[in-house]
């Protein structure tokens, strides 16, 4: 009796001793989403290129699919986003409100992808006086339509801005709602293709348009594992769409609503910083982020997109990608 | 009754049981937490969907559709919505949250979709929510009208919504917070059970440990230990108990243990009684009895005697031991009233409380001190008077009872006993000894008695007998015990060999002493005879009466025969000294001669007077004296005998060899070293040695080595070659017709001959060359060290027997005849495996009579091969002579060219065209014209004609200043004393410029007589002509030479420059000797060109004379004057 006791015993301790040590040892919080908005764009499509491919399958992370930056940005200010693709101007908006916003990756610095694109028939930008100018109230939009305007020694007040998002743009050039609009890709190949005319683009103000990924600095603290599992991903992906264009292109094709050929075109337009010089981007002491940022923050002021003076100093974040370098 | 421990079972149990109780509540909580999230969810997807359900169809009204994109996308932020989008009414997707999924059919794209409840609800066109237990997860299906096209107000179309809740995170969360709690309580719950363990450990085990410890310290030892436990509680009574037990226990066992201690000494006291025999060790281990068995403190025996206490033996414990040592005068006054009352009433004192008694008054601070606290003293008596008193001492009071009194009485009469055994048999001993110690002294003085002593009784019968005697005898003192005298001590008279008188008997008659007469022999048991001499003595009574006969002699045998033995010595001595011619020395330790015997004037050749006191050593030939001192020295000092063979030189000078055998010894008197000996003369023997060595090695007639010792030689040889790889022959040769002259002239003249022969043959070899006469007119030339080549012996030996066979022909001058004789040789070559000394005379023996059946006078190798090389040889030789004569050798030129391309000039060589055999080549006849000498006629031929050549091309041709001829020169050419001036007789002759010649000389000439060969090259460079090193780096090279001559070129070896441009090694050696004849300032010619690779290198490296096939091959003088016209057009 004595001994089928004491045997009983010691399971039942070995068990409490296992449940206990079992516990303690791993992480008893279950893994919360890391949620991810961003807009459609084709630089934020590395990211879908990674879910696609598997490499974000046995993370957290869930990437969502938010029909323009605006709503991503709203997101992200509600705390319904643990991380946002968002351009750095959109950003620095941000900064007005959230302090502790940190850029933890630089997506892609825009040439050429972003463009004015004007209804056929106008063939200048000099033409565009007096037109109405379709653009999203961004500082994007409000970048280029800077760059556009002073290239054809245009001052605001000789067009009509109307403010419309991303994804109205499509429509109201369609129904000829706007004589131009200040857009992106991959709209910009719709609208080519419906006749549309560029007449200025992103890669004629170099470097000024950049998209990048941003999380709170409360974020890093508590969740930087899944934060590196996300950016390694997304270098993995990258270097599969080095190796693998065309197949990269029949995945990524789908969500932009165009067909494979019309893909890798895109990409054209973009330049896509690797993980060394995302790095230089995003040194802690001097950023080149931190100089695009000063430069953007005095358009934004000027333009009136900004309402306060913001501080970016605590901006760039390379805490993450350190590790990832060999 | 079985017991658990515990302290371990208690928490244990605790725990247990609350365990189980977490456990359940922890189950059951989850289970109730689960649930409530799952209404909760199904409710607020519910709300969620139909609010999505009106937005989406009133926005499906409008034209644009945007928002509901919108709408959608931002569901999706709530973190359990995993996928949700709008279906048209035929599956396909119209909004998703993934825009890739949009126009796309839902079950293509999205495989978990559930199809029956899609169609489902589309019939009933009413929602439906539900939980999927498997999936874990709120499904949504909600219908939506879809707006049709343009016109119709109301469309039947539906769509649908669907929403993919994922309840898997909040669940894992759940479960997440429970097992945490539940965690940190059991976490609590451990400690507790840890704290309730310490707290049992400390009230129950601990002094429950204490007690058992003590019990178990108890049961091991029996010693008083007690259990230290205080308070009211059970444990302490427990161990109060436990230590009254052992109160008992302890006073019961120490009774027993006093009992059984008595005993023990009264029987150890009874032992030692047996075993002791003195009376003081008795007294002493009493005492040590008592106090180590008894376990009293102290333990006491005085002495007593006339009433008084003579001495006192004492043991006590250690303290009171050494307290009593150290204060003597408490010793004897340690109760001196006790010992007074015992020896008063003769009966024992107890006092069993020693501290209050007033009889021991005196001492009760010194018992205090040591805690004595009673006392018995008991009487001990020998022979019914009191001897001794025992005094015993214990630690305890009132120990002496009447039982223990009743003990120590008895153990004191026992000791009584015990002294009166000891007294008798100390008396018994004493009287035992005296009677042996008479005994022995008797015995002892007969043993010691170098005589022989027999004693007998009245009627002669044998009573004793000593050693002596028994030796004498062969009889021993036990076999004859009893027996008559006459059996055992039987004597005769030695001469006569008549029985003796028995003299016990006359002593007997006669009563007085009487001796033997002399010559009485003694036989032995054994047979042996003693020459003895005796006397017998009666032995008297008090009463004069006779007892018996006391006989005594001794041997006197080796007296007898020592003196019979000096007389026969020297006589003995005398004979052999006039037999054998030797004599007899004796030397001090200076080496002087202290005694001799007549005959050493034979043997040295001086007279004993001259001798005697003399050295040793000063009649010996110097030669032989350091041998002859250091071999005596040798024996000094080992004390050991030696054996010399020395010449000793006579007053006229004569040497006499002479043997002497000495032995070094010590006097042990005078401690002196004397050595003495004999020495003999062996003159004539010597002599005689020396003829049969001669006799038997060598020949007598002509003094050359015989049969006998050609063959030692011979043997050696063959070994030797073997060894040194070198080669020997042996030339047999016998003399042509020699029987004719030996019958013609006589055997004198014959002899005569043979002697002549052998003084040639003496005269002609080389030292470690061999001549034997094998006999007869045999002679064998034994040759050795022919080099290692066979071809290279083959040569030596034909030379060596061509000029034996020369120098044999000469005429020789017998007795007023002049006589020729013919020789004919055989040869045979060693080593020759597996072929034994005598096979190979046997082939030159062989060889022999081939050349006498191929015509005598010549030589025959015993091999073929061998004799075709030797006939070649001396064919060339001959036909060499010949074609120099016949003008059948010319000399060929071979162009010397200048990188610039002009030929500079040629080399004379020579090349012989054999009538029969054509053309021979250079090497094949230079080396045997070198070694036959025919190369002097050679050398001089070959100036000649180059210098006739020049003459010749100089008076038909334009030559070109700085054109030569290079000749080349042998050394034995060069070494010989007419050669400059030949060379320059034959330049006058030719009135020709010694400028135009280079003589070509080979490194080897220098390695012998340097300054002359210098000397002469100075002469001819004097003259004009200039010298050329031939093959130079392949011989004997020296920078110091090469700097001290008077040179002028080096022509690089034709082996450097084959390989050059392969062989990186000759190019580094070509290269060397560039440099060091531009930095001697010498002209450097390479020979043996024969491509552009190795002129190309050459070139390169600054040299820039060349000559070889490349250019041309050696042309006659014709073909010449046409190259050198060639190049001159």
């Amino acid at each position: 009796m004595l001994a089928i006791i004491s045997r009983f015993l010691r399971i039942y301790f070995l068990g409490l001793l296992f449940l206990i040590v079992g516990l303690s040892g791993c992480d008893i919080k279950p893994e919360k989403p890391l949620r991810v908005g961003t807009n459609v764009w084709i630089g934020y499509e590395t990211l879908y290129l990674a879910r696609n491919l598997g490499y974000l399958e046995s993370t957290p992370v869930k990437l969502i699919e938010l029909p323009s930056a605006t709503d991503v940005s709203r997101a992200f200010r509600n705390h319904m986003l643990e991380v946002a693709a968002l351009t750095l101007d959109e950003t620095l908006s941000l900064l007005q409100t959230e302090s502790d916003i940190r850029v933890i990756l630089v997506m892609d610095i825009s040439n050429g992808a972003d463009t004015l694109i004007a209804q056929p028939g106008i063939n200048s930008l000099a033409k565009l006086k007096g037109k109405s100018v379709g653009v999203e109230n961004t500082a994007v939009g409000a970048i280029l339509l800077d760059g556009a305007l002073s290239a054809a020694r245009l001052r605001p007040a000789d067009i009509k801005i109307i403010p419309l998002t991303a994804d109205k743009h499509l429509q109201a050039f369609i129904d000829k709602k706007i004589d131009a609009v200040v857009s992106f890709e991959p709209v910009k190949q719709q609208l080519l293709s419906l006749g549309g005319r560029e007449l200025f683009n992103s890669a004629q103000i170099p470097g000024r348009i950049i998209d990048i990924l941003i999380t709170r600095e409360a974020i890093i603290q508590q969740r930087s594992n899944e934060l590196k599992q996300l950016l390694s991903a997304y270098f993995k992906a990258l270097q599969y769409l080095h190796k693998h264009p065309k197949k990269s292109a029949a995945i990524i094709a789908p969500r932009l609503n165009l067909n494979k050929q019309q893909v890798l075109p895109l990409y054209n337009q973009i330049s896509i910083p690797d993980l060394k010089q995302n790095l230089i981007w995003l040194q802690r002491d001097h950023a080149r982020l931190l100089s695009l940022s000063k430069q953007l923050t005095q358009l934004m002021l000027e333009k009136n997109l900004l309402y306060k003076e913001i501080d970016f100093s605590m901006l760039p974040d390379e805490s993450l990608l350190l590790p990832l370098h060999p | 009754m079985k017991t658990l421990n515990l302290r371990i079972w208690i928490p244990l149990l605790i725990l247990l049981l609350t365990g189980f109780l977490l456990i359940g509540i922890f189950l059951f909580q989850l289970n109730q937490d689960f649930n409530s999230l799952k209404r909760n969810s199904i409710e607020e997807v519910k709300v969620m969907m139909s609010r999505l359900q009106q937005d989406v169809e009133k926005e499906l009204l409008l034209p644009e559709h945007g928002r509901i994109e919108q709408e959608i996308s931002t569901l999706a932020l709530i973190p359990e919505v995993k996928n949700l989008f709008l279906l048209d009414n035929n599956g396909t997707i119209l909004y998703s949250l993934h825009y890739a999924w949009k126009k796309r059919p839902v079950s293509e794209v999205f495989a978990d979709f559930n199809q029956q409840v899609w169609q489902q609800v589309m019939q009933s066109k009413h929602f439906k929510v539900f939980y999927d237990r498997k999936k874990n997860a709120v499904f949504a299906f909600y219908p939506v009208q879809i707006t049709a096209s343009s016109g119709h107000i109301r469309s039947l179309n539906y769509g649908m919504l669907y929403l993919y809740y994922d309840l898997t995170w909040p669940f894992n969360n759940i479960l997440a917070n429970s097992l945490q709690k539940i965690l940190q309580l059991s976490i609590g719950l451990l400690m507790l059970m840890v704290l309730l363990f310490f707290i049992l450990t400390r009230v129950i085990t601990r002094p429950v440990e204490h007690l058992i410890e003590v019990m178990q310290l108890f049961a091991k030892h029996e010693k008083p230990v007690y259990a230290k436990l205080t308070g009211n509680g059970e444990l302490a009574k427990l161990g109060h108990t436990f230590n009254q037990l052992v109160d008992r226990l302890l006073d019961n066992k120490s009774r027993l243990i006093r009992q059984k201690n008595l005993y023990n000494t009264l029987s150890q006291t009874n032992q030692m009684i047996i075993r002791v025999r003195e009376k003081e060790e008795l007294f002493k281990e009493i005492c040590q009895i008592i106090v180590e068995h008894g376990g009293f403190v102290l333990a006491v025996i005085s002495k007593i005697e006339n009433n008084k206490i003579k001495q006192n033996y004492f043991v006590g414990h250690p303290k009171v031991q050494a307290f009593l040592i150290d204060h003597p005068d408490l010793q004897n006054i340690t109760e001196t009233s006790i010992s007074k009352e015992v020896i008063d009433k003769n009966h024992p004192v107890i006092i069993n409380d020693y501290q209050q008694a007033p009889l021991t008054q005196k001492y009760h601070t010194l018992a205090q001190r040591f805690n004595i606290q009673s006392c018995a003293a008991f009487p001990i008596r020998q022979f019914d008077k009191t001897v001794a008193i025992l005094k015993i001492y214990s630690l305890h009071k009132n120990f002496f009872d009447e039982e223990i009194i009743q003990l120590l009485n008895g153990m004191s009469n026992d000791i009584s006993f015990a002294l009166e055994n000891i007294q008798l048999s100390k008396v018994k001993e004493q009287a035992e000894q005296t009677l042996k110690e008479r005994e022995k002294n008797l015995e002892v003085t007969l043993n010691s008695i170098g005589d022989a002593v027999i004693v007998t009784d009245a009627k002669g019968r044998i009573a004793r007998m000593n050693p002596v005697a028994e030796q004498l005898t062969g009889w021993t003192l036990d076999e004859a015990r009893g027996k008559p005298l006459t059996k055992v001590f039987h004597i005769i008279h030695a001469l006569t060999r008549e029985e003796a008188v028995n003299p016990v008997q006359k002593v007997m008659q006669t009563g007085h002493i009487v001796g033997l007469a002399n010559h009485t022999a003694l036989i032995a048991k054994d047979g042996t005879e003693y020459q003895i001499a005796d006397s017998a003595a009666p032995i008297t009574d008090e009463e004069h009466n006779i007892i018996g006969v006391i006989l005594v002699f001794h041997d006197v045998t080796d007296q007898y025969q020592t003196q019979a033995q000096i007389k026969e010595n020297e006589q003995r001595f005398r004979q052999v000294n006039e037999v054998t011619g030797a004599y007899i020395w004796e030397l001090d330790e200076n080496l002087c001669y202290t005694y001799l015997t007549q005959q050493v004037s034979h043997v040295k050749g001086y007279s004993v007077k001259q001798l005697l006191g003399k050295k040793f050593s000063d009649f010996i030939v110097a030669e032989d004296r350091e041998y002859a001192q250091k071999t005596i020295a040798k024996a000094i000092e080992n004390k050991s005998s030696f054996e010399l063979t020395l010449r000793n030189k006579t007053q006229d000078g004569k040497i006499l060899w002479e043997e002497i055998t000495g032995q070094v010894t010590k006097d042990n008197y005078s401690n002196k070293i004397k050595i003495c000996g004999a020495g003999i003369s062996i003159t004539e023997r010597k002599k005689a040695e020396a003829e049969i060595k001669k006799l038997a090695f060598y020949d007598p007639l002509t003094n050359l080595p015989n049969r006998r010792m050609l063959t030692d030689r011979l043997e050696h040889e063959i070994a030797s070659s073997k060894r040194h790889q070198q080669y020997g022959a042996i030339l047999f040769f016998d003399l042509d017709h020699f029987k004719n002259l030996n019958d013609s002239l006589g055997h004198d003249i014959g002899d005569e001959l043979l002697k002549q022969v052998a003084n040639r043959l003496n005269t002609l070899l080389r030292a470690e060359d061999t001549a034997a006469r094998l006999g007869g007119d045999e002679f064998i030339v034994l040759l050795t060290n022919l080099g290692n080549g066979q071809q290279q012996a083959i040569n030596s030996t034909t030379k060596t027997a061509k000029k034996i066979h020369q120098t044999l022909l000469a005429p020789y001058q017998l007795k007023n005849h002049e006589y020729h004789l013919s020789v004919s040789f055989g040869i045979t070559l060693f080593p020759q495996p597996e072929q034994s000394l005598n096979d190979l005379i046997k082939q030159a023996d062989t060889a022999l009579y081939r050349a006498k059946y191929n015509g005598r006078n010549n030589f025959q190798f015993f091999r073929q091969e061998m004799q075709d090389t030797a006939n070649q040889r001396l064919m060339i030789e001959k036909e060499l002579r010949q074609a120099l004569i016949n003008q059948h050798v010319q000399l060929y030129f071979q162009p010397q060219v200048h990188s610039n391309g002009e030929p500079v000039g040629a080399e004379a060589l020579i090349r012989w065209t054999h009538p029969e055999k054509g053309l021979i080549a250079p090497d094949q006849f230079i080396q045997i014209a070198e070694e036959s000498g025919i190369i002097l006629d050679v050398d001089l031929w070959v100036i000649e004609a180059a210098f006739k050549q020049m003459q010749s091309w100089l008076n038909s041709f334009k030559l070109d200043p700085e054109f030569t001829l290079s000749i080349n020169l042998s050394p034995k050419f060069f070494k010989q004393p007419d050669f400059v001036d030949s060379i320059l007789n034959l330049l006058e002759e030719y009135s020709i410029s010694a400028q135009r010649f280079i003589l070509e000389i080979t490194e080897n000439l220098f390695l012998t007589d340097l300054d002359e060969t210098i000397l002469k090259m100075q002469q001819l460079k004097d003259a004009g002509f200039r010298f050329s090193i031939d093959d130079f780096g392949t011989g004997y090279s020296s920078l110091s030479y090469l700097k001290r001559l008077p040179l002028f070129e080096l022509k690089i070896d034709r082996t450097f420059i084959t390989d050059l441009e392969s062989n990186p090694s000759d190019q580094a050696i070509v290269e060397t000797i560039l440099s060091m004849a531009c930095h001697l300032n010498l002209q450097v010619l390479a020979e043996g060109i024969e491509n552009d690779k190795q002129l190309a290198f050459l070139q390169q490296h600054q040299c820039h004379l060349y000559q070889g096939y490349y250019f041309s091959k050696p042309l006659s003088s014709s073909d010449f004057e046409t190259f050198m016209q060639t190049y001159v057009r």
